[in-house]
């Protein structure tokens, strides 16, 4: 393997010492301090800099400008909130969908296997079946039921 | 646990939001409590004036809050808060032409209210120190819009670098190179740190 240059080091010393090159590259680099003054140099030099900058203070904020906020965020209508209860909070609207898909399919072919088990030989579907069906039976009803139309599926 | 000003101790940040987004206040004021001083923070390194920053901070919060219904927990809180941020900020900066140059009169160090909040923190703060604090906000204040950002967040904020691709939209190897990029010139503006 070939060893990387000094200035491949250098350019990697901030992501190296921030923890943020993989495993063989954080080697290589541990390997060529081990072996290279100038670049541990290098290193330890950026490490003492940046303990000047993280020596900044940490950052605090006024209590009235919360205050503000939540005074701000009390306005916001309750329309706008999320129903309260998700039977299942970990689908999402195009889960559902696939979901309403799937479904309609297996209906489908079910109502497809019943047309077929009940005689009907043809490939007609079973939906086209069943007006059929029951066109059929309208047509054998005597004539004084007829105005009672109803749907049976 | 609730504690005795209503903030909820114990609780995971996507709780947290799933309970805003069910309309608890409580719950959205405990995530203000936590996260106001770091976005004001950076919204102050990042706007350079602490006036629009808390104004652009309450902005992020408001929309975190009208956008809590729709959260999805796929990244962490924080990355979300300041990627509303640094639209905010980008929405304010192009209206803004001047570049950022720090002005101790009107800048504070580490998001401070006003100097006697830097003072009231830290009471043995000598005229030196803060003095030197300033120069070192000073020279991050000097670095470009696009490495200062990475930096304030990588070293201020202490986010991953993948964390900070997602804030700003941007390639691990992109945020690596700018990181190391403002390091280069902050080392050269703080030679004299090292040197005395």
């Amino acid at each position: 393997m070939m060893e990387m240059s000094c200035e491949a080091i250098r350019r990697r010393l901030v992501a190296y010492l921030d923890g943020e090159l993989d495993a063989r590259a954080a080697q290589e680099v541990d390997r060529h301090l081990l072996a290279c003054a100038p670049c541990r140099g290098e290193a330890e030099s950026l490490r003492a800099m940046r303990l000047e900058w993280r020596g900044l203070p940490s950052p605090v904020s006024d209590p009235r400008d919360r205050e503000a906020i939540l005074l701000a965020a009390a306005t916001i209508k309750p329309a706008r909130w999320r129903a309260p209860v998700s039977w299942f909070p970990w689908f999402r609207a195009s889960d559902w969908v696939t979901v309403g898909a799937a479904a309609m399919a297996l209906l489908l072919a079910w109502a497809y296997r019943q047309g077929e088990a009940e005689g009907v030989g043809d490939r007609r579907s079973w939906l086209v079946w069943s007006i059929a069906d029951y066109e059929a039976r309208e047509d054998a009803r005597p004539p004084e039921s007829g105005g009672n139309l109803r749907i049976r599926w | 646990m609730e504690t005795r000003s209503g903030l909820i101790t114990d609780s995971t940040d996507a709780e947290l939001m799933l309970a805003t987004a069910r309309g608890d206040l409580g719950a959205f004021a405990t995530l203000v409590e936590k996260y106001h001083p770091r976005a004001v923070a950076y919204a102050s390194r990042m706007a350079g004036d602490p006036d629009e920053a808390r104004d652009l901070a309450q902005e992020a919060f408001l929309r975190l809050l009208r956008a809590a219904p729709r959260y999805e927990a796929r990244a962490s809180l924080v990355s979300y808060l300041y990627t509303i941020l640094r639209n905010l900020l980008r929405s304010s900066r192009r209206r803004r032409e001047d570049p950022l140059v720090w002005n101790p009169a009107t800048m504070r160090v580490g998001g401070a209210v006003d100097r006697s909040d830097l003072d009231a923190r830290d009471p043995e703060i000598t005229l030196g120190e803060r003095e030197r604090l300033e120069k070192i906000e000073g020279a991050i204040a000097a670095l470009p819009d696009r490495l200062r950002e990475v930096f304030v967040l990588s070293e201020l904020e202490g986010m991953s670098y993948q964390e900070i691709g997602r804030i700003c939209r941007c390639p691990i190897g992109t945020v690596a190179s700018r990181k190391h990029a403002a390091v280069a010139r902050l080392r050269v503006e703080l030679a004299f740190l090292r040197n005395g």
